[in-house]
């Protein structure tokens, strides 16, 4: 049947249904992403083993550009609208998602984010000329399979597929405009990732371990999720931002269910950003995955789900905001000071990474705390700044995890980086950077954000929170000059730490990572200026 | 009291019983069967509400595929089917008790938020299949698009798990 | 062009260069680089400064940093800062100078420590030029890491553990104030609108009040970490005693005086009214750290040790002078700034040779009869230690004097004074005991290290090459000091009722 005949009949029938109003151009970084995961999977069934892995990254990053680019015109597209508070942009494709400031400062974000990644991924040199993943996922550890199938030099090139269908759930969880879209777009990121937590090549079953740690508390807290979802559309009738905000602000009645579904709503997005007493799987996950796979995860997840948090928090539950506030508040307090003390007892380089996430979870709960409109530093702002800046690091941070190894792989024991200075200046530099961002150091992009959301904070009234985060990051530093001092002034332990040559992929996020952390320490203007220009969240 | 009123009363009934039975049989093939009886009285609870879409898709999916693919599984994993291989275990004081919670929360979901909630079905046509479309294929699309995203990462997934082999 | 910022800028580059070059250069090229550097940094602080109309601040420049924090790069010296900011660069000139003739360990290891001491000058010069709270902060914070690095890299050979805890003591105790003072710095922002200096001192005593008496508590903390205002000197000791001779000076003649200018600049300055509640306690722990500090100099066995805790000692005059809030007392804390940074510069080259030689600054070690061992070492120590004491027509004389004065003026009940008639009497006593006691341990190291029997060792060998060339450059600056204070008097003077002018 010819294209024409099928337009005939088609056309000849009255459409039983309007077509859905979807602005194509405005969610294209969406559907590249999504269209580069799915090629991703028509890759693997049908392009030859030995050209696999090449294709995959080719598609991968050449998605992430396009989608990037795309993301940049929607961007410069926006419209102003002038309402209580001024946004850009607005819902589209029939108000399930919010195009509007954020949700673009957000998708540009999360696509760095995924470029680094997928560059990570992409790293051969380090292991013998094979990925950071396991041959055959389904062999057992240490078994003759599986040496066969190293032998063979078999790869699992699916990762690229799943980065990208966890990216594009991402994306459309930072700019979901009703919870059940958020919902789908929760599973959309997350199934990918506790998949390929378990994949790493070396030390399988902690990442096994980590994969099915992470996936039973992940299932745990979509639940938790989903079910304050149907406690607020058993309150509001809707699942919409806008419906719900509505409903909250006239407060209809039946305020105990408005107040648990919230309350639920919290405790799954609290552990999707590993927020105390929710971050039990941090450490264990971020140790046992593929180092990539934790650098890529540590950054994303982090920013959707904070996205996500102040766009519910702020638009629908805004009239609401006394009840929220306060557990908050507590849980901001918690966590920073938590994530400093816990950190301090470290040994592992990649927990002690997971422990300074939790505190900087703490860190940008202080910023949610602050103004929602305003002239000066608003929260949101204040929190895209902080996620970028954070980000970066931690991806850098990670990159540098991957080229400190021995004959066993990585070698994430801290005393094994003993005198890593004198083996590879650079490197510890640059690890000495993201340590010092973290802290929060001048010149750095974490001060900067430290600062940022510390302002928003002030002027939203909650001084007691900036003064625990200062002390929570007096607290950290503590530990973070323990790994300096160690990097640089201890004696080495047998030979020293060993420090692999990577290939020029692993070299540039370094690089990248480095440059952006100073350039937001050193110039933050442009940046700030563009997360203040992308003003508040348009329902 | 209506007519309608009646008959959904009796089908809710049946559920009720049968789901009972369907934790209480001492045989797992009558388990399923009794489940069979349960999603029906559903599917025809759905009828009475007016959701005919809804009740078919009931029919088509749970009576039809899951229970189908719940007998396959029985026979292919050579369960024993005999009597007493429903075996009770000591996991199911903990079970009821879960069940007995889920119940009460949903259920004050339920009635806190659609408690005085009257449905008029002669009016309202809350799940004909045009509505049902018209919500799917429309107010949702999106999300149901990207619901189908969720499967086919599932799917990679599984086979990243499982196939081994040279390929 | 405007000088300031190029002397800001040319440490920074010179640093860069100096990294990048590495294996280009030799330890006495990037030594002498340093000195160059520094050199030209002082002089084009000078010109600027005499080139400068003499109102208000000089060389000022406000450009906006980041716009939407409302933070700017605004620079300017006013009589205050500019003794500070040539002291600094004629002291860093020095030490790059000490560099030559005596290289750190490892090999090629000058370009690096250069490299950081050139770090060090630029933040330090931001610090004494800032005139926005968080560039202060910021400045501040960056002087320390490159310290931190000197200590723990190059500290004392013979106690690698004993280094790196000092140099990790010292980083913590004055990060740990310094967010307490960004806590301050914060709560100054959100009560005024604005980190301005200028602004901020023109509000004067509108800020007032619980918040701002909270802002100045966190503020004091900070800058007294740093000072350092005793009890919260513990971290001082150890971070001279362990760290090389470089860092020993620039310690003792630089960075306690980021502390004291802060104390002026951010505490008094910009927040009188708060500033004039808590003058009292500063007073009172400044004078309990001058006789604390002197106390424990009398039973100091490490000549380095005994140095820095007499540092303590000069630190709490200073306090002192700050706390009269009188005119002659903010004169006498600038000078006894200055008179410190030159003498204990001066101390501490001089402990650093006899370390280098002995191996150790252990007084019991360095033995008897230095004047015959090593006459021009003897001698120079012997006038450092009389400057130090405050031996009238030498450095240190006046800003002790002044510092006494202005506590006897508050206790004659001198108008606006921060201190009560009866506090600064019993104040003006303490500080008069401690004076008595400050001689008496010098007198005793003098005795026990220069007089005597000589007790001939192998490493006894004079001051020689730039040793010599730094002890002639100290002692005429201590002689010039001492001689003509009103060279320092002069450009001070103008700038306190800038500092003041909210007090009053």
């Amino acid at each position: 049947m010819s294209a024409v005949s099928v337009q005939a009949i088609v056309g000849a029938a009255p459409s039983p249904i309007e077509a859905p109003d979807v602005d194509y151009a405005t969610i294209s970084p969406l559907l590249i992403i999504l269209g580069a995961a799915v090629l991703g999977v028509l890759v693997e069934a049908f392009v030859p083993r030995a050209y696999r892995f090449v294709t995959q990254i080719a598609v991968a990053v050449v998605g992430v550009v396009a989608a990037f680019v795309a993301t940049v015109v929607v961007g410069a597209g926006l419209d102003t609208v002038d309402g209580e508070v001024t946004g850009r942009g607005g819902p589209t494709a029939m108000g399930s998602l919010s195009v509007d400031g954020p949700a673009v400062v957000t998708w540009a974000m999360l696509l760095f984010f995924g470029l680094l990644g997928v560059l990570l991924f992409a790293e051969r040199r380090l292991d013998g000329g094979l990925s950071a993943f396991t041959s055959q996922a389904s062999t057992p550890p240490g078994s003759a399979d599986e040496r066969h199938a190293t032998r063979l030099r078999i790869e699992h090139s699916e990762v690229f597929p799943l980065a990208m269908f966890a990216l594009g759930g991402m994306m459309f969880f930072a700019s979901a405009n009703d919870l059940l879209g958020m919902f789908v777009a929760l599973e959309v990121l997350s199934l990918p990732l506790y998949l390929m937590c378990g994949l790493a090549r070396r030390r399988r079953l902690l990442s096994q371990e980590a994969a099915m740690k992470y996936f039973l508390l992940g299932a745990f807290s979509s639940a938790f999720f989903l079910y304050g979802i149907a406690m607020v559309y058993g309150y509001a009738g809707s699942f919409g931002l806008a419906e719900i905000s509505t409903a909250v602000s006239s407060q209809i009645g039946g305020q105990n269910l408005l107040l648990a579904g919230m309350a639920l709503i919290l405790v799954g997005l609290l552990f999707k950003v590993a927020a105390v007493p929710f971050h039990a799987w941090t450490p264990d996950v971020y140790q046992g995955a593929p180092t990539p796979v934790t650098a890529f995860m540590a950054a994303g997840t982090k920013a959707a789900a904070f996205v996500a948090m102040l766009r519910i928090f702020f638009v629908a539950f805004g009239g609401a905001r006394w009840d929220w506030a306060p557990a908050v508040w507590a849980i901001a307090i918690i966590t920073m000071l938590f994530g400093a003390i816990a950190s301090i007892a470290q040994t592992d380089v990649k927990r002690m990474l997971a422990y300074s996430s939790i505190a900087h979870a703490g860190f940008l709960l202080v910023g949610m705390a602050g103004l929602t409109s305003g002239d000066g530093v608003t929260s949101v702002s204040a929190v895209l700044f902080y996620l970028v800046a954070y980000g970066a690091a931690a991806i850098g941070a990670f990159a540098v995890v991957t080229l400190v190894r021995d004959a066993g792989g990585e070698t994430t024991h801290l005393g094994r980086w003993a005198g890593l200075g004198k083996e590879s200046p650079v490197l510890a530099v640059a690890f000495t950077i993201f340590l010092l961002s973290f802290a929060g150091i001048p010149l750095t992009g974490g001060f900067i954000s430290k600062w940022s959301v510390f302002a928003a904070a002030w002027d939203g009234g909650a001084w007691p929170l900036v003064v625990v985060g200062v002390v929570a990051s007096a607290l950290a530093l503590f530990f973070y000059i323990r790994v300096v001092v160690l990097l640089f002034f201890a004696p080495p332990q047998g030979d020293g730490p060993t420090v692999a040559v990577p290939s020029p992929l692993t070299w540039s996020v370094v690089a990248i990572t480095v440059a952006v952390t100073i350039v937001l320490g050193v110039l933050p203007g442009p940046l700030l200026d563009l997360v203040q220009q992308a003003g508040a969240f348009v329902r | 009291m209506t007519a309608v009123t009646v008959v959904f009363a009796a089908m809710g009934l049946v559920a009720l019983v049968s789901a009972f039975l369907v934790v209480t049989s001492d045989q797992i093939i009558h388990a399923a069967l009794w489940l069979v009886v349960t999603l029906g009285a559903v599917a025809g609870l759905y009828v009475l509400l007016a959701a005919e879409l809804v009740a078919w898709v009931q029919v088509l999916i749970y009576m039809g595929s899951v229970v189908v693919l719940l007998l396959f599984a029985l026979m292919l994993t050579r369960t024993p089917t005999g009597p007493g291989s429903a075996t009770v275990t000591r996991n199911q004081p903990l079970a009821t008790v879960v069940a007995g919670a889920t119940t009460v929360a949903l259920g004050a979901v339920m009635w806190a938020g659609f408690g005085g909630e009257v449905i008029d079905e002669d009016e309202v046509r809350v799940g004909t299949a045009a509505r049902l479309g018209d919500a799917i294929f429309r107010t949702w699309v999106l999300p149901f698009e990207v619901l189908s995203v969720v499967l086919l990462a599932a799917l990679v997934g599984a086979i990243v798990l499982t196939r081994r082999g040279e390929r | 062009m405007n000088g300031l910022v190029v002397a800001l800028a040319l440490p920074a580059v010179a640093a860069l260069l100096l990294v990048v070059l590495r294996d280009m250069l030799t330890d006495r090229l990037a030594a002498w680089a340093g000195v160059g550097v520094s050199v030209v940094v002082a002089m084009l602080l000078l010109v600027t400064w005499v080139g400068g109309d003499g109102d208000g601040y000089v060389a000022e420049v406000d450009l906006v940093w980041v716009r939407s924090l409302d933070l700017h790069l605004h620079l300017g010296m006013d009589g205050i800062s500019f003794p500070l900011l040539l002291m600094t660069a004629l002291v860093t000139a020095l030490v790059c100078w000490a560099l030559v003739d005596d290289p750190p360990r490892g090999d090629n290891a000058t370009p690096g420590l250069v490299g950081l001491l050139m770090v060090v000058l630029t933040a330090s010069i931001g610090v004494f030029a800032a005139l926005d709270l968080v560039l202060f902060f910021v400045f501040f914070e960056l002087a320390l890491i490159p310290m931190w690095f000197v200590i723990a890299r190059w500290g004392d050979p013979h106690d690698p553990v004993g280094r790196r805890t000092a140099a990790t003591r010292f980083l913590l105790y004055t990060v740990v104030g310094s967010a307490l003072m960004l806590v301050g710095f914060v709560t100054v922002w959100a009560l005024a609108g604005t980190v301005q200096i200028p602004e901020l001192a023109a509000l004067g005593a509108q800020l007032d009040g619980g918040w701002a008496l909270f802002a100045a508590c966190m503020i004091a903390l900070g800058l007294a970490v740093k000072t350092p205002v005793w009890p919260l000197h513990l971290w001082l000791p150890d971070a001279h005693a362990k760290a090389p001779t470089v860092g020993s000076v620039l310690l003792a003649a630089v960075f306690l005086k980021l502390g004291t200018y802060g104390l002026l600049r951010v505490f008094v300055a910009v927040l009188p009214g708060p500033a004039r509640d808590l003058a009292p306690w500063l007073g009172l722990l400044g004078v309990v750290g001058i006789v604390v500090a002197s106390l424990a100099c009398l039973r100091q066995a490490d000549l380095k040790r005994l140095i820095a805790y007499s540092s303590v000692g000069h630190m709490g005059f200073v306090v002192l002078g700050i706390a009269t809030l009188t005119e002659i007392g903010i004169a006498a804390a600038v000078f006894a700034s200055v008179a410190h940074g030159v003498v204990t510069a001066l101390l501490f080259f001089n402990a650093g040779s006899l370390k280098r030689r002995f191996g150790t600054a252990e007084i019991s070690v360095l033995g008897r009869g230095m004047y015959a061992r090593m006459p021009a070492l003897a001698v120079v120590l012997a006038f450092a230690s009389v400057a130090s004491l405050g031996l009238p027509g030498l450095a240190g004389f006046w800003g002790e004097m002044m510092a006494l004065r202005g506590t006897y003026e508050a206790a004659a009940g001198a108008d606006g004074a921060g201190l009560g008639e009866a506090l600064a009497a019993v104040l003006l006593v303490g500080a008069l005991l401690g004076v008595l006691l400050t001689s008496a341990y010098f007198l005793r190291v003098l005795r026990r290290t220069l007089q005597g029997v000589p007790t001939p060792h192998d490493a006894d060998t004079d001051l020689a090459g730039s040793e010599r060339g730094i002890a002639i450059v100290l002692v005429v600056a201590v002689l010039v000091l001492g001689l003509v204070p009103g060279l320092v008097m002069g450009v001070v003077e103008p700038s306190i009722p800038a500092i003041l002018g909210g007090a009053r």
